[in-house]
């Protein structure tokens, strides 16, 4: 096409080399409707601005218009080890890849290299010198903390980010411009000679951890920094409710402040009065006037209902994220009814209730956004209804937590409420929903396509893991339930390597296992059995179940992982039975005889509380055991004993008498061999009389 | 908004902006097709919003059509221009206090703009592309722009030509030395 398009142009008549511009020629160069060279400089140096710095790199030579307009608008760029590292080639001392960099990209305003990391750290400032130099525009360079950096830039700084060494901080004389800080105390920042603060006339400041010892440094800094538009103060500590107002008070003063993080945990304050919550925000709110968004996170084990009552005086919020864990009451947003321009509202109460939501539409009529993390499932149809008649609603955002089995019903309620297919969004006037193709499986949301591809094995699973986006969402969602065998330990852990990326890598993709089966694993791959569950316990947040069978490299492996295993098929070694007692969730057990989990030195079981027992051979000696185990397990719901040996009837009639005190038994498999010289058969009919009178719940019964 | 104004209320405004879009205003492309439009959804557009400004709504909506003279304007632009505003015109405006410009130049399409932007005839896209430019309707160029991008990424120059129908007017040896310059790019780690 290149081709056609030159033919075109010269049929056209048109000069090509873009420098003979002939005067008398008053005609515009023509060039094809469907090349971008119709473009001028302007729109393409827009159209390309889009691009990321190595996209422009690369395509710079595609044109001279490209030349000239791809790194026009190159103006904030973010350093990163690897950039570095390609640019300053580590054995030369050549930098003038770097300066062809610096002179192609002279509109630099920003430069941001926080993310450059100890290794490359000691090449910042040449680098920044360097670019210094060519781009003569540059204005804002965000960094971390470095004495060396801010004596040699100071001025040039705009943002610092964290400040890791204290002793330092007389470099903060040298950024007189600086506007953006995050650090983690006043010690950072203060003079301690005259206790002032070192910064001043910053714009955003964040306090990641405030004590209230530190109180008495507020006044000198708010005095300083009245340009103050954006606050996060996590405190980590109150002494008391004064110490909570004093601070309130002091930033109350700050009358720029547009935006307010506010953490307040009351927790370490025994019995205090929910009020002094309400009064120090009351006093912020009457003198931030221009305070458009206000987050709150506070903490209290006050049993007093916490009221907001003040947020009423927060005459210009837009924007309100409560996150509270303390007592509240259903009339906890009443007082929104007075912010008339809240547009947007989080809530994360722990102790919300559905009556919480039930005059919303009422108090924000004009919310676009809703977000809710739901603690205790209390999103249900009713609660939903209430949402619905937000009437400006554009967007609601459920957080369910992880664990909660509302997840799923959520998601189904949201289809029915005909969302798109983000999965997080709900869009509630939703005019156009997305059409797809009738024959094309995007038309499903990721509900039903998760449904639809959990019937595929695990290795199908990560074959079309690519297949698309929504694909790759949804495709490992259903895996709960694996199954562990050699060839799958054999392919992922490569025998020499120790190298478990591979297995971390599916342990991250399917986040949802909830139970282990590795019964199928034989002695060659058993010893690697615990580091592998290791890992995949380490990822999968909702491991509950594992499967296994007890050998003799068990015991260490029970005592990590004792507490999930709910099943045990096998024990093959009865030296170390005793690893039975880290399994307090056992619920499954088959074994070959009482011995394995009987303790002869205590004369008691190691397990307890099972539901599903299976003695495969039971001996005379059992007999007296019995009573023990019954006792130990009466929550035995299902029960089978196989290959019984009796001496004579009376150990039938005892063995069937302790069983018969299994009230919860449902199911019961015997195999009963009866010596046929002088064993009465009646003896089972007794037995099963007894069984059937004691045992209600019965409802399944074999016999052999 | 004016700050100090307690009064004026972002939602009394929303009510204004769908009231004004049920009234029509007719634009009329290069070639000569009339299309109308809701007034709210027209006035995205700089230049549409100027013109009805300088002239007074009631004029616009009695009198001539609003011409667009740019060649770019063709009756198949303007009406995927029409498509777009009308779908747009009720997005809740930028807040310049706290969203962040550079968020926003990263954000990914909407699934809609995406479709919407997927045009197989190149010329049709280039023409709503330039026709939104000089419109000045900002939102539609970022959405033309993003989308082109994402054609170009990974693509190898003579690829990007091949695509865009772009000529190559440098040497082969300007070429190469660019390349050179450029090695660091293709470095492997």
């Amino acid at each position: 096409m290149a081709q056609e398009v030159k033919h075109l142009k010269t049929e056209l008549e048109t000069t090509d080399d873009g420098e003979d511009v002939d005067e008398d020629n008053r005609q515009p160069q023509i060039y094809a409707k469907n090349s971008m060279d119709r473009f001028g400089d302007d729109l393409s140096q827009l159209l390309l601005s889009y691009l990321s710095l190595e996209d422009r790199f690369q395509c710079e030579c595609v044109s001279k218009q490209f030349q000239r307009t791809v790194f026009v608008s190159v103006v904030d760029i973010t350093l990163s080890d690897r950039f570095i590292q390609r640019l300053l080639n580590e054995k030369r001392s050549d930098t003038e890849m770097l300066a062809t960099f610096a002179i192609k990209c002279s509109n630099i305003q920003t430069i941001d290299c926080r993310g450059i990391t100890k290794d490359y750290e000691k090449r910042v400032p040449e680098v920044l010198g360097l670019l210094r130099d060519y781009c003569r525009r540059l204005r804002d360079i965000y960094c971390d903390w470095s004495y060396e950096m801010l004596a040699t830039f100071g001025p040039l700084v705009t943002q610092i980010d964290a400040i890791i060494c204290f002793n330092g901080s007389k470099a903060f004389n040298y950024c007189h411009r600086l506007s953006q800080l995050r650090i983690h105390s006043f010690n950072d920042i203060f003079d301690i000679r005259n206790d002032r603060s070192r910064v001043k006339n910053i714009r955003k400041f964040e306090l990641i951890s405030h004590s209230y010892y530190h109180n008495r440094r507020w006044p000198s800094f708010v005095a300083a920094n009245q340009s103050i538009e954006s606050l996060t103060v996590t405190s980590r500590t109150f002494r008391d409710e004064e110490s909570v107002r004093e601070m309130c008070g002091q930033l109350s003063r700050l009358t720029q402040l547009r935006e307010l993080t506010l953490g307040l945990p009351l927790r370490s304050m025994v019995a205090v009065n929910p009020a002094v919550v309400s009064d120090s925000l009351r006093t912020i709110g009457v003198n931030c006037k221009q305070l458009k968004r206000l987050a709150l996170n506070l903490c209290a084990t006050t049993v007093q209902v916490l009221s907001l009552d003040s947020l009423s005086v927060f005459r210009r919020l837009k924007w309100l994220r409560l996150e509270v864990y303390a007592a509240i009451d259903d009339q906890l947003l009443e007082p929104l009814r007075h912010c008339k321009r809240l547009t947007q509202l989080g809530l994360k109460l722990n102790k919300m209730t559905p009556k919480v939501m039930t005059d919303l539409h009422q108090y924000c009529p004009r919310l676009h956004y809703l977000f809710i993390h739901d603690f205790n499932n209390i999103i249900d149809t009713e609660c939903l209804s209430h949402i619905s008649r937000l009437p400006a609603l554009q967007t609601l955002v459920i957080e369910c937590n992880a664990d909660n089995d509302m997840a799923h019903e959520v998601k189904h309620l949201k289809t029915s409420l005909e969302t798109t297919d983000d999965g997080e969004d709900v869009d509630e006037d939703n005019r156009q929903p997305q059409i797809y193709a009738k024959n094309s499986m995007d038309r499903f949301g990721d509900d039903l396509c998760q449904l639809l591809l959990s019937n595929l094995s695990l290795e199908d699973r990560f074959q079309c893991e690519c297949v698309s986006k929504q694909f790759q969402r949804t495709v490992f969602e259903s895996v709960v339930n694996i199954t562990l065998s050699d060839r799958f330990i054999q392919r992922l852990l490569i025998e020499k390597r120790s190298d478990t990326e591979m297995l971390a890598i599916i342990a991250i993709k399917c986040p949802n296992i909830q139970t282990i089966d590795c019964r199928g694993i034989t002695k060659d791959y058993e010893k690697r059995v615990p580091e592998v569950l290791g890992i995949l316990r380490q990822y999968c947040r909702h491991l509950r179940d594992i499967y296994c069978n007890l050998d003799a490299n068990s015991r260490q492996m029970m005592a990590t992982f004792g507490p999930l295993v709910t099943r045990i098929d096998a024990i093959n070694s009865y030296k170390y039975s005793k690893a039975v007692t880290h399994c307090h969730r056992l619920s499954q057990l088959r074994i070959h005889s009482f011995d394995k989990i009987f303790d002869i030195l205590y004369d008691t079981f190691f397990v307890k509380n099972i539901r599903k027992f299976e003695l495969i051979s039971q001996s005379y000696d059992d007999d007296r055991r019995w009573p023990l185990f019954v006792a130990a397990n009466q929550s035995i719901e299902s029960l089978a004993v196989k290959s019984c040996y009796f001496r004579d009837e009376e150990s039938v009639r005892e063995m069937c008498g302790q069983l018969s005190r299994l009230t919860q038994l449902r199911q019961l498999t015997l195999e009963l061999t009866l010596r046929s010289n002088g064993q009465n058969p009646a003896v089972v009919t007794d037995f099963l009389r007894i069984i059937g009178r004691n045992c209600k719940q019965f409802k399944r019964l074999s016999l052999n | 908004m004016a700050d100090n104004a307690d009064h004026i209320d972002g939602d009394d405004n929303e009510d204004v902006r769908a009231q004004q879009n049920l009234i029509k205003i007719k634009l009329k492309s290069s070639e000569g097709g009339i299309y109308e439009c809701g007034l709210t959804a027209a006035k995205m557009s700089d230049l549409v919003k100027n013109m009805v400004e300088s002239l007074g709504t009631d004029a616009v909506v009695t009198t001539e059509p609003i011409i667009l003279g740019n060649e770019a304007v063709t009756d198949a632009a303007l009406k995927k221009i029409i498509e777009w505003v009308e779908f747009h015109w009720d997005d809740p405006p930028v807040d310049h206090d706290f969203e962040d410009e550079k968020d926003r130049r990263n954000e990914e399409l909407s699934h809609w703009d995406k479709q919407f932007i997927d045009v197989d005839d190149q010329a049709l896209l280039f023409d709503v592309i330039a026709a939104a430019n000089y419109m000045d309707i900002k939102g539609l160029v970022e959405v033309g722009a993003k989308h082109i991008c994402s054609k170009i990424r990974g693509k190898s120059c003579q690829e990007v030509r091949e695509m865009l129908k772009i000529t190559n007017d440098f040497t082969a040896e300007e070429e190469d030395a660019i390349h050179k310059e450029n090695a660091w790019i293709y470095a492997k780690d």
